[in-house]
């Protein structure tokens, strides 16, 4: 079993290296049976990954400890779940996993592609096939997952899952990000097929475009699981801490966004061309370097401490996407030039600038922040690190600006804003938050940042709620059709603005759950049972102590009685537990979450006869909001791919704004 | 035409400008000195009230928690290299004798590095630690095993 899957690794390594030869054979050629020859190629690549991911699985499963993959990251008592999940928990196995998803994605780009797209689909089937060769490299002969452990030695028992990894949400968190990650390969290919054959019309961008949506949607929903799971499982109240491998997820999405606007340019007024090539050969760079942040340890972080072998590959990987990417990029480069300019510094198409400006202002600072101990060691012989306080500091303003333009940016009309259209369109969320601004500044909203964040999310949620009401009572009034229907109806009719606009309202709700994070509170005593700490209208009670032993833990639990105001509000329940096979400690957090608050229960432990427990209490406002931000972030995502009906041209023109 | 572009060259730069500032502003005050032990005895006079970062090992047996289990000293070992630490505040999960850890904090002339930041290695998302299976190499060759 397992030789089959070392074999099937090593047949798919072999043909896709043929693959690679065949599909630029074919397209010079313009030979279609040899296109045909290479579309099959990937197809079979697919199934050789497939199954040598079966095998593994299997192994996983039923626990074959011959297998060092399997011996390191599962146990007997590993409940089968996790045994599943374990497929992405090691180097190996997780780069084994990329592959796969590739693999699946190349399958899926060639179905779609191979009945009408012939002229792009050749060259994007070698782009992708040198990046499978690259990670199909790595599993055979770098991180084999089907590296047994050495003859005549057996092992009773595994490593087991780390049990913090045993958590629902870490189930779909990595493979999340690894969507995401990986599906910027397919724009990203179909974008140099583009400059490898001159066509450089939009249809690169078009054929793509669901896939750039899916890769972000991934990436977002991937990060903001991330934050959960780091929020319920680590204990330390927060949700983000700009580790180094949360700011590899974060910069390809910081650029895909970029790109998702600047497109809608390139689609309609045919400009920023040269622009568009550079960010999807951005987000594909930052995804391969988002995965070598994480797998290599160049950084260290709270993830990866330990340098790994396959670092210097990643670099050569990288330094070989840079080179063949710019090369391209100034070989095309007169005809990717366009001779249309911007009109106006009011116009929808210079606040997109604006915005990719911006977006690439953020990306840059955490990029330089992530790299900054390399950077420095290298320039000044010291390495130096920056953390939260650096990132929060730059990018809270820039994030601001961001906001506003969230809200400003579709209130713009396309070449340029008259002074009536400015009326219209900006009266009521600006007058709406100049009301709102008194009420929040009485409220107690005193101190720069979350006072300026809380007057622009009144505004850029008023504009975007305006947007919905106009295009539905037009639509009431046209058509007669209730409004809710015409609000349902609307939206489908224009599904990549409409979907862009409810995004732009999970923002909103982020933004909503970032500002709360500057009123945390948080107090931390160490208490008798009886003993009561207070903080704001709260006060928490230590009631009870009691000591559980479970199937495979012991837990130290309190009770905390919790009262707001004096009256009684909840009960909260934290743990502190150990783990037999681990010998390991892990809290367990109580939550009461509302939609004004958090209240977050952390026990560091019981100690004494007298059973005194340290308990520390965080009160984080807002944060809820966060959580149900990621679920509309990614209803609309999904409204936005929606397929379209097929248009003829005339309806084209007509139909107007996409996503915005 | 002309003086549209420069309009826009003004106010893309202007953009730029402030970015750049901004970021430029951030390291002012926010910059942490990566050391090691070795590096902070070498260099201590200089690093005195710095913010500094330092990785290593737990010493075996040397932590001692303060009554309330808000305060914790140990011996952080890094190549051979030993330093004090005093911690203030709930210690991580995975804090414990010889477990991989970074502090970040202060170092001055009474030679015990005060951390106010105390990080353990965390189980990767992605990554357990490697070095487990070297260990049960060695194991094999352990009797009973």
């Amino acid at each position: 079993m397992v030789t089959l899957g070392t074999l099937s690794l090593q047949l798919a390594f072999v043909l896709a290296l043929a693959g690679i030869g065949i599909s630029i054979y074919s397209r010079k050629q313009q030979n279609q049976a040899l296109m045909e020859v290479s579309n099959r190629i990937v197809l079979g690549v697919g199934a050789l990954v497939t199954i040598a991911v079966v095998i593994l699985l299997r192994n996983l499963v039923v626990s074959n400890f011959q297998v060092e993959y399997v011996a390191q990251y599962t146990s007997r008592n590993t409940p089968l779940p996790y045994k599943f999940t374990a497929l992405w928990a090691g180097q190996d196995g997780s780069l084994l996993f990329w592959t796969w998803i590739l693999s699946i994605y190349a399958t899926v780009a060639v179905l779609q592609n191979r009945k009408h797209n012939l002229n792009l689909l050749p060259y994007a089937i070698t782009t992708i096939l040198v990046v499978q060769i690259f990670f199909l490299l790595l599993v055979n002969f770098v991180a084999n997952p089907f590296h047994l452990v050495p003859a005549g030695f057996s092992i009773p028992d595994g490593q087991g899952l780390n049990p913090q990894l045993q958590n629902p949400g870490m189930m779909i968190h990595p493979p999340m990000l690894y969507l995401g990650y990986i599906g910027f390969t397919i724009p990203f290919a179909f974008a140099m097929s583009a400059m490898l054959t001159g066509k450089l019309d939009n249809l690169w961008i078009t054929s793509t475009r669901r896939w750039t949506l899916f890769a972000w949607l991934c990436l977002g929903v991937g990060i903001t699981l991330g934050g959960k799971w780091a929020y319920v499982e680590l204990g330390w109240g927060g949700y983000w801490a700009w580790d180094p491998v949360e700011n590899a997820s974060l910069m390809p999405w910081l650029i895909g966004t970029g790109f998702l606007h600047s497109v809608i340019i390139q689609e309609k007024k045919n400009m920023l061309r040269v622009w568009n090539m550079v960010l999807i050969m951005l987000a594909f760079f930052l995804s391969i370097f988002g995965t070598f942040l994480t797998r290599s340890g160049v950084i260290s972080s709270v993830h990866s401490f330990t340098a790994s072998s396959i670092g210097p590959f990643f670099a050569g990987f990288m330094v070989l996407i840079i080179v063949a990417s710019v090369s391209l990029l100034l070989l095309r480069l007169d005809v990717l030039k366009t001779r249309n300019k911007l009109e106006s510094l009011t116009s929808r198409e210079s606040s997109f600038l604006f915005n990719n400006l911006i977006f690439l202002g953020i990306c840059f600072s955490v990029l330089w922040g992530t790299m900054f101990p390399v950077i420095s060691e290298a320039v000044q012989g010291a390495k130096i690190t920056v953390g939260p306080p650096f990132f929060n500091q730059v990018n809270v303003p820039i994030g601001l600006v961001l906001l506003m333009l969230t809200g400003v940016g579709p209130l713009l009309a396309w070449r340029r804003t008259s002074l009536e259209s400015f009326k219209r369109n900006f009266l009521i969320p600006i007058a709406l938050a100049l009301i709102a601004a008194p009420v929040f500044w009485m409220a107690g909203v005193r101190s720069l940042y979350p006072f300026v964040s809380a007057v622009l999310i009144v505004f850029v949620g008023s504009s975007i709620i305006q947007e919905f009401w106009k295009g539905m009572t037009a639509r009431h009034r046209m058509t007669g059709e209730n409004y809710a229907r015409s609000l349902v109806n609307m939206t489908l009719k224009n599904k990549s603005r409409f979907g862009g606009y409810i995004v732009h309202l999970a923002i909103v709700f982020y933004f909503i759950g970032f500002t709360g994070s500057a009123f945390n509170k948080e107090i931390e005593k160490t208490l008798l049972p009886g003993e009561a700490m207070h903080s704001g209208m709260y006060t928490f009670v230590y009631d009870d102590y009691q000591q559980l032993n479970r199937p495979n833990h012991t837990a130290q639990v309190v009770e905390i009685n919790v009262l707001k105001n004096g009256r009684p509000y909840g009960k909260m329940y934290p743990e502190k537990r150990m783990y037999f096979r681990s010998n390991q400690p892990n809290t367990e957090v109580d939550i009461i979450q509302t939609w004004r608050e958090d209240l977050y229960a952390t026990l560091a432990g019981v100690t004494g006869d007298d059973n005194r427990a340290t308990i520390r209490m965080y009160i984080n406002p807002l944060v809820r909001w966060i959580w149900v931000g990621g679920a509309i972030l990614a209803f609309g995502t999904i409204i936005a791919m929606l397929p379209t009906k097929p248009r003829t041209r005339s309806d084209k023109t007509k139909t107007s704004d996409k996503t915005s | 035409m002309k003086k549209k572009k420069r309009k826009f060259l003004i106010s893309g730069l202007l953009i730029a400008g402030a970015l750049v500032y901004i970021i430029a502003t951030g390291f002012k005050g926010n910059q942490v000195f990566y050391v090691t032990v070795d590096e902070l005895y070498a260099k201590a006079p200089d690093l005195y009230g710095e913010r500094i970062r330092m990785a290593g090992n737990v010493v075996d047996g040397s932590i001692q928690k303060g009554a309330d289990q808000l305060f914790t000293q140990f011996q952080l070992e890094q190549e051979g290299k030993k330093m004090p630490v005093e911690y203030h505040g709930i210690t991580p999960d995975m804090f414990k004798n010889g477990s991989e850890v970074i502090v970040e904090g202060s170092y001055s002339e009474d030679g015990v590095f005060k951390a106010d930041n105390l990080m353990a290695k965390c189980a990767s998302r992605y990554e357990a630690d490697v070095t487990d299976i070297n260990a049960m190499k060695q194991a094999k060759d352990t009797p009973g095993y």
